[in-house]
């Protein structure tokens, strides 16, 4: 009882999202985006108040070195942090009454807030030359992000992922890329950020790492679900590098899985010889996946995203295949207790269509 | 030569007047008039007409007939064959001759559900005999029919017969656009039916029970899933039929979340603006979690609700060093934390976001967080349970149940 009272512990396993506004939407929805320091936080009850000191203004009608009133209206429990010093970064106001502006959480959204996410974080000096811009030809948007990945990163370093969720401009690829150049965590955000995003140099980078990413190593786990879910490019160069991942060695279980499992999702003609090997694998799971992939090529199963899993058009709209015959559409995938089965129709059927490796395509 | 209107020449029949299987061979009377077996009214008529007059009935009409003020003094003969698609012989006749005065008439009704669909054929000889004078009359030797018989066809959304795929969401409605019904349309494929006035139909053939049909009585319908495939199977099929006369299955696959597991995890140590960087303030473990379906794909966005029904306070910490109240584990505190729904917004694409924290900012955490893999001194446990596809904590499909658990130095699911 003693510690509960004077600790003023707070545990939470909130349904509470903490995932980040997308950066469009703070775009629009701000009036005024600057970079600043905050200074004097006062909290009332979810309300917290403080000055900003407006350093630069990216937008809005806002004068540099002004003084700005700002008030932030947690949408749930907040606590004003124990803070020793006032956070810089780039913030996002909207205009409010009484000359107030109004905070837009930048990385924090739903009913736990945090105060450090208020705000994205900036270079404390001149950027790197990998991300410097040109103003009056870079957008808005993209100033934002080469910013943030010049800031240092805070508690938690993989927000930006989250910010920058579906941005794939060039000012996006150009700080993921820089960030995958440095070490650690950041590295890690930004080969996870270049592989969501599509990028060949994100798959080519995890696969130098492929061994060393194994489970428990942190952020392991982020490169391989990004790889997983996310990398859905047809690139041979990348699929040649998935492939060497998921039949490789030396690459980690979760590493060969989550490039298996990419391909399978994938399955373009140049994965086919990959799958070949995965089905005469001595693994039940590879030969699973080698099945997986070569049923779904052959019937002209479409490839997943995050679009097509919802009316699951992928799975409904064919695409053109030389191989595909009512036979084969009826094996394209199993029930749970019969891989076996499954495997071995495949298995039979690429040693009665061995041309289907040297000719993929329809003629 | 004369003609007569084939109605009136052979009542019996309702002839196509479009058919392009239909054949009337019509002979005037140039047979010899000294003979008297014979006049301008003599016509000498071959029948033959291979129709489609339902939706799963091919017709075969096939004889020989003379009419007129002589008829009775002539005997009428036909030789036929019809054959269903494949060669099939489905009736023959070596040759038949009637009695003097009376025509030769046979007729046939056939099922393409029993023979197939593709083409039918017939050919027939035809003859009439006046033995008066000896002399033979050969009204439109040979003739020769053919018949394609189209099976009726079913077209899903988007185009194509299918396999077809679509949701099922353990009986709720469609949520966040994912869709549990498919409006399929049906395609009898009569082409020029004589006479028809089709039944139709729909129904289940493997797992019939599975989806539903809006209407099984006319060309479109609108299927609802009624349960989830056992795997990335399309081991549900349904039909389109015209008189009985089916349409190929149709394969479906009714995919369903299955499961929910996590992608990745961060460990925080400084949460909650515990910005001290010497100072551990204690930890946020965060989990993202992403949801899968039957063919092991992550889901796109999907309403998900979590409910925590039981608490736990775990003993083993030492006294003194902290001792874990009820408080936490209490129902009506635990609401100051989960304000507002349970639904949870996801991160990205693909994944949701939860959290495990335990903060103390000013007094500092000891001892230091980790990543979660630890297994030092569990404080609390709670069950986790995790529902999509509804708003309503603890309703939907059941997709994952957790234990989460409370360390002292860091938290875990």
């Amino acid at each position: 009882m003693l510690i509960r009272v004077s600790l003023l512990l707070l545990a939470a396993a909130t349904c509470e999202p903490l995932s980040a506004t997308p950066l469009s939407a703070l775009v629009s929805g701000s009036d005024a985006i600057v970079a600043g320091t905050e200074v004097g936080a006062a909290q009332a009850g979810n309300t917290i108040l403080f000055n900003l000191n407006v350093e630069r203004v990216f937008s809005g009608s806002v004068q540099m070195g002004a003084t700005l009133n700002v008030v932030w209206n947690a949408r749930g429990v907040v606590s004003l942090p124990d803070k020793p010093s006032a956070y810089r970064g780039i913030w996002f106001l909207k205009s409010g009454a009484n000359a107030t502006w109004e905070c837009i959480s930048a990385g924090a959204s739903g009913n736990a807030e945090f105060f450090p996410d208020l705000s994205l974080p900036i270079s404390d000096g001149s950027l790197p030359a990998q991300l410097a811009y040109d103003a009056a030809s870079t957008t808005l948007t993209d100033q934002i992000i080469l910013e943030t990945a010049a800031g240092s990163p805070r508690s938690n370093s993989r927000m930006i992922l989250d910010v920058i969720s579906g941005v794939n401009t060039p000012g996006a690829l150009r700080a993921l890329s820089y960030l995958a150049s440095l070490t650690g965590d950041q590295s890690i955000v930004g080969i996870t950020g270049l592989i969501r995003a599509g990028g060949t140099g994100g798959i080519l980078a995890a696969e130098a790492q492929a061994g060393t990413l194994t489970a428990g190593v942190p952020g392991a786990d982020l490169v391989a679900s990004a790889i997983r879910f996310f990398f859905r490019s047809t690139d041979p160069t990348a699929i040649a590098s998935l492939g060497r991942i998921a039949t490789s060695g030396t690459a980690s279980p979760l590493m060969r899985d989550a490039a298996a499992t990419a391909l399978v999702a994938i399955h373009s003609a140049a994965a086919l010889s990959v799958f070949a090997t995965l089905l005469s694998s001595p693994s039940q799971a590879s030969q699973i996946y080698g099945a997986q992939g070569l049923s779904y090529f052959v019937n002209g199963v479409g490839i997943p995203t995050a679009e097509t899993m919802v009316t699951l058009s992928h799975l409904n709209q064919r695409q053109p295949s030389a191989y595909r015959t009512p036979d084969t559409d009826k094996h394209i995938g199993y029930v749970p207790g019969q891989q076996g089965a499954f495997i071995n129709f495949w298995q039979t059927w690429l040693a009665a269509h061995p041309q289907v490796l040297s000719s993929p395509t329809p003629q | 030569m004369s003609r007569i209107d084939s109605k009136s020449a052979k009542k019996s029949f309702s002839f196509c007047a479009v058919s392009l299987w239909s054949v009337f061979a019509l002979l005037g009377s140039n047979t010899p008039a000294y003979a008297q077996c014979s006049d301008g009214s003599t016509l000498h008529l071959a029948i033959a007409s291979l129709t489609r007059t339902g939706g799963n009935t091919v017709t075969y009409d096939i004889g020989t007939e003379t009419t007129g003020d002589y008829a009775a003094d002539w005997q009428n003969y036909v030789d036929f064959s019809e054959s269903a698609p494949g060669s099939t012989v489905m009736h023959s006749n070596s040759g038949t001759w009637s009695s003097a005065g009376q025509e030769v008439y046979y007729s046939y009704n056939d099922q393409p559900s029993v023979y197939g669909p593709g083409n039918y054929s017939a050919s027939s000889d035809h003859e009439a005999y006046a033995s008066c004078y000896g002399y033979s009359i050969y009204p439109g030797n040979p003739v020769g029919l053919s018949l394609a018989v189209t099976q009726p066809t079913v077209t899903v959304p988007g185009g194509g017969s299918g396999p077809y795929a679509f949701w099922y969401l353990g009986g709720y409605p469609n949520t966040d656009n994912y869709p549990i019904t498919a409006n399929f349309t049906g395609n009898p494929n009569l082409g020029t039916c004589s006479g028809c006035n089709p039944v139709y139909g729909w129904q289940g053939v493997d797992r019939p029970g599975a989806v539903s049909f809006s209407s099984t009585t006319s060309t479109s319908t609108t299927l609802t899933s009624q349960t989830a495939s056992y795997g990335a199977v399309y081991d549900v099929s349904v039909v389109f039929t015209v008189d009985g006369f089916s349409s190929p299955e149709v394969m479906i696959n009714l995919n369903t979340p299955v499961g929910l597991t996590l992608a990745s995890s961060n460990q925080v140590s400084n949460p909650a603006g515990c910005s001290n960087p010497s100072v551990y303030g204690g930890y946020d473990n965060q989990f993202y979690y992403y949801e899968y379906d039957l063919w092991n794909y992550a889901l796109a966005p999907l309403t998900t609700n979590e409910s925590n029904d039981v608490y736990t306070d775990l003993t083993t910490i030492g006294a003194g060093s902290w001792h874990y109240s009820s408080a936490w584990g209490d129902d009506s505190v635990w609401s100051n934390y989960v304000t507002g729904s349970n639904v949870y917004p996801w991160a990205n694409s693909y994944e949701f976001l939860d959290h495990i924290i335990a903060y103390n900012c000013s007094a500092g955490w000891t001892p230091p967080p980790v990543q979660p893999a630890g297994l030092n001194s569990p404080v609390q446990s709670a069950t986790q349970q995790f529902h999509a596809a509804d708003q309503t904590t603890g309703q939907g499909i059941s997709v994952n149940d957790y234990i989460q658990t409370w360390y002292t130095d860091h938290g875990t699911n």
